[in-house]
């Protein structure tokens, strides 16, 4: 089988944990390298999640590159209130001796698309800002990125505020230049990752597992949990950033629809909004993102698992 | 002699070329690179403008590629000001040199070369240099500062409030701004204190010198738009090149520290908000040019063309 050659942007964070449990375990997926950003968390946490996620579950064969501190414009936010002080809730992972690369996460990324023969996907599921800083920097470099699955934004609903998904209100100037970049995106947004939830039986089957990724996955999302039933008074959690790697390993699973996507950044309400356009009167020359609508709940948490069983 | 590194940023543009002739006349300043970057004119004209002026001027330094585009909105130009092909109409012979390399590449590597001793100036909008100081923060604390033609103290050009160079691109601006490198801010309505009349606009012209054709070329698209200026409209100022001569020489102006804001939003956009007062205590970011002589910088013109004398 032919493996689609990746690099995942992440800012470490559950949820981005649970998707680098995904995508590590996953046969489909040739993971070129790890970059880190601001945005849940701090760089300096961030980067520290991620190297231990990636060396506690066996993977320091993977290079992780250590990304941008600060927003392109913005002053910076993160989300402590849903990630914890650590950026990983109560779970706790042993510090890992794998140190990031010597190159920042824009040259490494530089480096691994100039020398690839083929088109590499990138899959963001932090704040833009490495991959806009990359773009700005080195254009000549989009033709050789296939496509940006990317966990941002929302057609029909934000989390920051009523229009704002916090990825976006994070840096919205850098998401701005990635949808603007003509590089074709798949936006695995609210609309889709709101309906990617992993519920307190799903909990129990991760702990029956009796392995470590199980007991990890377990504790952060009962952090996660807390979170949402103090937020929104339901049993369950969103795991957004799963949602970019199951549609790269299971495509079937999640359901799309082609639209124009834009970033607005100059609203007074509105600011860091991701306006798609549907209707289908328009001209659909320029649609650039297919974004997510739908994912089958049951075969969601089932990968969920079914990854954490690997380890 | 002691040289001064500087990069020269620039959208080639009719005052653009005067202001390069004039830097390259004065072997203290160190041109360590020359980048392209959209304005004036479309970025396929600035860049090869840039490239074949290099050639033309025998210059020893590279010329890079640029941003193309403003760092978040669309790319407007001011073509009719800078004629057919932003030289005015002139078309410079062919350059064998080619792009090297990419703007914030480049003048990362010379800040950390020259150590603290860089200097930027700009004549053009600030999208490279935005750019520059996103990919690379570690930097800002070795550009020994930035020196740029835009903005203005008072009234604008392009709209009411603002100057063409920051109206391109006021989020790059802002980015510039509020980076902490120390900025000098050669705007507008100081410029034009150094204005020259179509007669002294004439009487530049004719010279024997190695530039003769571009520089009398320029002169008389100059003069062609002077002439056909309404009579408040007469007197021409080579914005670039009096940003050039401080540079050279900043006994030319005057200038005082102030905090600047850039308005990046709206009918105002571009628009550099001198707070005079300052009751907020801000920072005081940039120097503000308030004044220009006009008789020191014609006598540097004089000077220029003598250097390129035959």
């Amino acid at each position: 089988m032919k493996k689609i050659p990746v690099i995942i942007d992440v800012d470490t964070g559950i949820d981005d944990a649970i998707a680098l449990l995904l995508a590590m375990s996953a046969e489909e997926l040739d993971i070129k390298g790890i970059t880190t950003v601001a945005g849940n968390q701090t760089i300096e946490k961030t980067t520290r999640n991620t190297l231990d996620v990636v060396e506690y579950f066996g993977r320091s064969d993977i290079p992780v590159a250590r990304g941008y501190s600060k927003p392109l414009v913005r002053e910076q936010i993160i989300a402590a209130y849903a990630h914890g002080e650590s950026g990983l809730g109560t779970a706790v992972l042993p510090k890992a001796k794998k140190q990031a690369e010597a190159l920042d996460a824009v040259s490494f990324i530089r480096k691994v698309l100039e020398e690839s023969e083929e088109k590499i996907t990138l899959v963001p599921t932090g704040p833009l800002t490495n991959i806009a800083i990359l773009l700005l920097s080195y254009p000549h470099l989009k033709e050789k990125i296939e496509k940006i699955v990317l966990m941002g934004g929302g057609a029909y609903t934000g989390n920051s505020n009523a229009v704002a998904e916090f990825n976006i209100l994070a840096d919205p100037e850098a998401a701005n230049v990635v949808f603007a970049s003509g590089v074709n995106i798949v936006m695995c947004g609210l609309d889709v990752t709101l309906k990617a939830i992993i519920t307190p039986d799903d909990i129990e089957k991760l702990l029956a597992l009796n392995n470590k990724a199980g007991d990890f996955a377990a504790e952060a999302f009962k952090f996660y949990l807390e979170m949402y039933r103090k937020a929104l008074n339901v049993s369950g959690c969103a795991v957004h950033d799963a949602v970019t790697i199951v549609y790269l390993t299971h495509p079937e699973l999640i359901k799309t629809k082609p639209g124009t996507a834009t970033v607005d950044i100059d609203g007074k309400y509105t600011y860091a909004g991701t306006v798609v356009d549907f209707t289908p009167w328009r001209d659909r020359s320029k649609d650039n993102a297919l974004v997510g609508v739908d994912i089958d709940r049951d075969a969601f948490a089932q990968l969920v698992i079914d990854a954490c069983k690997k380890y | 002699m002691l040289k001064r590194p500087v990069i020269i940023d620039t959208d080639p543009g009719v005052d653009d070329t005067i202001a390069i002739m004039l830097a390259n006349a004065h072997p203290e300043l160190d041109i360590k690179a020359i980048t392209p970057v959209t304005g004036n004119v479309p970025y396929k004209y600035t860049s090869e403008n840039a490239l074949r002026l290099v050639k033309y001027l025998e210059m020893d330094c590279p010329v890079t590629n640029g941003a193309v585009n403003p760092l978040f909105i669309k790319c407007e130009d001011a073509g009719s000001v800078h004629g057919k092909g932003g030289l005015g109409g002139y078309e410079l012979p062919p350059s064998d040199k080619t792009f090297e390399g990419y703007a914030w590449d480049i003048i990362k590597e010379e800040a950390i070369k020259a150590d603290g001793e860089l200097e930027i100036i700009t004549l053009g909008p600030l999208t490279n240099i935005a750019i520059t100081l996103l990919r690379y923060p570690e930097i800002k604390p070795l550009i020994k500062r930035i020196v740029c033609m835009g903005g203005s103290q008072y009234d604008g050009n392009v709209t009411p409030k603002a100057e063409f160079n920051f109206w391109v691109d006021p989020d790059a601006v802002d980015i510039v701004f509020r980076s902490g490198v120390p900025i000098v801010m050669c705007g507008l309505d100081s410029t034009e204190h150094a204005y020259l009349t179509i007669d002294e606009l004439k009487a530049l012209q004719g010279r024997d010198t190695k530039v003769k054709e571009l520089f009398d070329h320029i002169m008389s698209f100059m003069i062609g738009r002077r002439e056909a200026a309404t009579e408040d409209d007469k007197l021409q100022t080579i914005y670039d090149a009096i940003t050039i001569a401080y540079v050279l020489d900043p006994s030319i102006g005057k200038t005082e520290k102030h905090s600047v804001l850039v308005e990046t939003k709206g009918i105002n956009k571009g628009w550099t908000i001198i707070d005079r007062r300052n009751r907020a205590g801000n920072p005081l970011n940039v120097e503000v040019l308030t004044w220009a002589d006009r008789d020191k910088f014609k006598a540097m013109l004089e000077e220029m063309l003598e250097y390129y004398k035959n």
